[in-house]
């Protein structure tokens, strides 16, 4: 059944792989892995797109794993643009050769969000797992730059680069972005392998905000912020997606059509793929897709809670790892009847011994 | 205007629970000589699916309404922050000083986000 009133998607994430040179600690990919050969062929993707066009998504996120290991990048950006779609390329910017990036720019690339681990070699490269990453890195970023393209960097952040944040501020400005997103890990897929050695302090998360709403301020029409705290602090929960199936969807290598990166960790939902059905008629009408849209399944927690139109409940994934229960309100609420699981789980966290990363890798 | 984001996750771009500390706000008012421009990366498209103008920027597509498009469609990098007043006042048959409050404020919005540039 079609929940009533379903807006057509605004932005659709193409996770056109899941192989990555990289190796970050808290990974967003699922736990189980896809491999090369389970990915989507660039017809298809093609297809994608266009269809994507059509049902109303304006923005395309190019991601991975590291998309740039698809050696058709450059055709599959060329088919978004020509679809009409916006396109953003979503890297870690090794695989990114000069030659490509020109090749990149002709086919219409739009904007570039490129990451970053941390600020220097050392740390940067001890978190991504990569040799020589950081260096590399900064490099595409000049030949970004050089080129003119939009850019927006990403600094994911967590308990050992949080400190470094005034760094990571003053160099997303010198390597002239334009936007930095100071996105705190969330702990979905393998980043919940790493909790414990990932989980910032409260002293850290309460000095961020500040100094993200001061920097955010200071560089007003310079390069503007979008901040992604962590959310276990937080006193309600974070929007997620929006709202589910609301604005996003998520294309996985393979073809699958989900609510959200981590959606296929909820065991009792069923995942359309692409190539079995249109796009369109997944999104208005799949089981999966109509499961948490608007506020009938909510909790009661939620459905008196006059915030049900801002947070939607928080995030489903998170609900069933910490609540056990996708239908539940999310636990990091301060509402939420298991928001002491959180609590809890920060103690815990805050109380164990450092421990070595679970590097996340394929295979 | 209206806005919708048009990423994949939560954002906050003013955190909560953070107070504004004394750090100097730069001031992004235009002035009249002032040559807005849509930087890189930036345009107006049509949405035929919503059967509306958007403004498309890096991860984000905000809504606009008549006005917003009235005003972007006129910025251009050649002409200057007068010359749209005074074309907006005499197409839409209004006060340029009213007129002039509504191109400011809704292209320093834009500014603050680095969708608008300013040639001096």
């Amino acid at each position: 059944m079609t929940a009533p009133h379903t807006p057509p998607p605004i932005a659709m994430l193409a996770e056109l792989t899941h192989r990555c040179p990289l190796a970050c600690p808290y990974c967003s990919n699922p736990l189980e892995l896809l491999s090369k050969d389970a990915e989507l062929d660039t017809a298809t993707w093609a297809d994608a797109f266009r269809q994507a066009a059509d049902l109303g998504v304006l923005q395309l996120h190019l991601s991975g794993g590291e998309p740039a290991s698809r050696p058709d990048l450059v055709e599959l950006t060329q088919a978004a643009h020509d679809a009409g779609l916006y396109t953003n390329l979503i890297t870690s910017g090794i695989g990114i050769t000069p030659k490509r990036l020109d090749a990149l720019e002709l086919a219409g690339l739009d904007h570039i969000q490129l990451s970053l681990q941390g600020t220097t070699p050392d740390l940067a490269d001890w978190i991504g797992g990569y040799k020589g990453g950081f260096q590399r890195k900064l490099t595409v970023a000049q030949e970004i730059a050089q080129r003119g393209i939009p850019l927006t960097l990403n600094a994911v952040m967590h308990r050992h680069n949080l400190n470094d944040l005034d760094r990571t501020i003053d160099m997303a400005v010198e390597l002239g972005a334009r936007r930095l997103e100071v996105a705190c890990v969330q702990f979905h897929g393998w980043a919940t392998r790493n909790r414990a050695a990932l989980l910032p302090t409260r002293e850290q998360t309460e000095a961020t905000k500040q100094k993200v709403a001061d920097a955010a301020r200071r560089l007003r029409g310079v390069m503007a912020f979008d901040f992604v705290p962590p959310d276990y602090y937080a006193d309600y929960p974070k929007a997620c997606m929006g709202g589910w199936g609301s604005a996003g969807l998520n294309i996985a290598p393979d073809g699958t059509v989900l609510p959200c990166h981590s959606a296929q960790m909820i065991p009792h939902l069923t995942f359309e793929k692409i190539t079995d059905k249109p796009l369109s008629d997944i999104w208005y009408n799949s089981a999966a897709f109509n499961a948490y849209r608007g506020t009938d399944w909510m909790p009661d927690t939620c459905k008196s809670c006059d915030r049900k139109e801002i947070d939607f409940g928080g995030c489903r994934c998170q609900a069933l790892m910490i609540a056990g229960d996708a239908a539940a309100t999310d636990p990091v609420c301060g509402k939420s009847p298991q928001h002491a699981r959180v609590q809890q789980m920060l103690a815990d966290a805050m109380a164990a011994p450092e421990t070595e990363f679970t590097y996340r890798r394929m295979g | 205007m209206t806005s919708h984001s048009a990423t994949t996750g939560a954002k906050d771009t003013a955190p909560r629970g953070a107070a504004p500390s004394g750090t100097p706000v730069p001031d992004l008012r235009l002035g009249p000589q002032d040559r807005p421009f849509l930087p890189r990366g930036v345009r107006l498209a049509q949405d035929r699916v919503r059967g509306q103008t958007v403004l498309l920027a890096p991860e984000k597509a905000v809504a606009l309404d008549t006005v917003g498009v009235a005003i972007l469609s006129r910025v251009n990098g050649v002409d200057s922050v007068q010359d749209i007043v005074a074309d907006l006042a005499t197409t839409y048959n209004a006060p340029p000083a009213q007129i002039m409050e509504d191109v400011q404020r809704f292209l320093m919005a834009l500014r603050a986000r680095v969708f608008v540039g300013v040639q001096v």
